[in-house]
């Protein structure tokens, strides 16, 4: 979405009175891409499909409170990126399990998720990226997946483009050892 | 390629058939249903409440250390009560001890206070004249090692303790 475009639906938000229009507008804009941001983290479509609505409803309770001191885009990204992360870690507290356990439960659910149609070197993929730390999995998810740029991810995470660019190759070599150690 | 197939290419993921296409009314359903939940809650505040909760509450809090204040008072006056029947409980305490000490020596219950008083006042402290007088009168009652002094103790307590000006004074007389 263009500069001003954005502009002007931000202050269309912003109105008083009936921003259902606007609201439309960027909910039609952002479903699909925030929808595969959210699903990368939390694999499953329920539970994706749980969080974007709740994105969206965060969205439209606290829009009046979006200064424009980032882009909207931007700002989405990273309310979806809190919400899901969250979501994790909710789930993992109610079972009494560490975040980890969970990832690999997550994982485990995926061979027999009718949602899942990957092939074994996808399935691998998504194991290999279970084992990475957070920030690990977030920046290659975002990089690898999504085709953010840097500037972007760093806006989005409020992380340094050198830090990151480090966490993606540490990231992309864990993943290559991991798959080549399972061949 | 569209973003849904080419995460679905890249990750494997898929969604349900017209996921997106539907997604929108439901999300608005949401929206409208959370929205309702809060309005329908079935309670009501009377008008211009929450204008005037400010000022409601700011007259409960002065009202509240006023009560405070008057309560700290009333304490004080309480105390000085305690201290008043203390000091009269005292004071006949007091009466009641003189009494039974004057029914013991009534030789005292015909001296007035005042006069004991306007002695005290008048009177000079017993000077040295007095002292010499007393001693000589008892004589008889002192013991004989205080009588027999030595000239020695004399002149050793003279040099040592004795005001000479009053002595020259004494003899000059």
């Amino acid at each position: 979405m263009h500069q001003i475009e954005e502009q002007e639906l931000i202050q269309q938000l912003q109105l008083e009175g009936d921003t259902s229009k606007a609201f439309s507008q960027l909910v039609r804009q952002y479903k699909q891409p925030l929808y595969w941001h959210i699903r990368g983290i939390v694999l499953n479509h329920e539970d994706a499909d749980d969080v974007l609505q709740n994105v969206f409803i965060k969205v439209y309770k606290n829009i009046s409170q979006f200064k424009g001191d980032s882009k909207l885009y931007t700002w989405l990204y990273r309310i979806a990126t809190n919400e899901s992360l969250t979501f994790i870690k909710k789930r993992a507290k109610r079972l009494q399990i560490t975040d980890e356990t969970l990832q690999n439960k997550m994982i485990a659910a995926l061979e027999s998720d009718v949602y899942f149609e990957g092939n074994d070197i996808q399935l691998k993929l998504q194991k290999a990226i279970a084992i990475l730390p957070e920030k690990q999995r977030l920046v290659f998810n975002m990089k690898y997946f999504t085709e953010h740029t840097f500037e972007d991810i760093s806006e989005i995470l409020n992380t340094s483009v050198g830090g990151l660019k480090s966490n993606y190759h540490i990231a992309v070599k864990k993943i290559k050892e991991y798959i080549t150690n399972r061949e | 390629m569209s973003v849904k197939e080419k995460n679905t290419y890249k990750q494997g993921f898929k969604t349900p058939e017209d996921y997106f296409p539907t997604f929108e009314k439901r999300l608005f359903e949401k929206i409208e249903q959370e929205q309702l939940f809060e309005k329908n809650t079935g309670f009501r505040v009377p008008d211009a409440y929450f204008e005037e909760m400010e000022q409601k509450t700011l007259s409960k809090i002065m009202n509240q250390h006023i009560k405070k204040s008057s309560s700290k008072v009333i304490s004080l006056q309480l105390v000085g009560k305690i201290a008043m029947a203390m000091a009269a409980s005292l004071a006949i305490f007091m009466c009641f001890q003189w009494i039974v000490q004057s029914t013991q020596t009534p030789s005292l219950a015909s001296i007035q206070i005042s006069s004991i008083e306007t002695y005290l006042e008048d009177e000079p402290i017993i000077d040295n004249y007095d002292m010499m007088a007393l001693l000589e009168e008892s004589k008889d009652t002192f013991p004989e090692e205080l009588i027999e002094l030595s000239k020695e103790d004399i002149e050793e307590y003279l040099l040592n303790s004795a005001d000479f000006i009053e002595l020259i004074e004494t003899e000059s007389l």
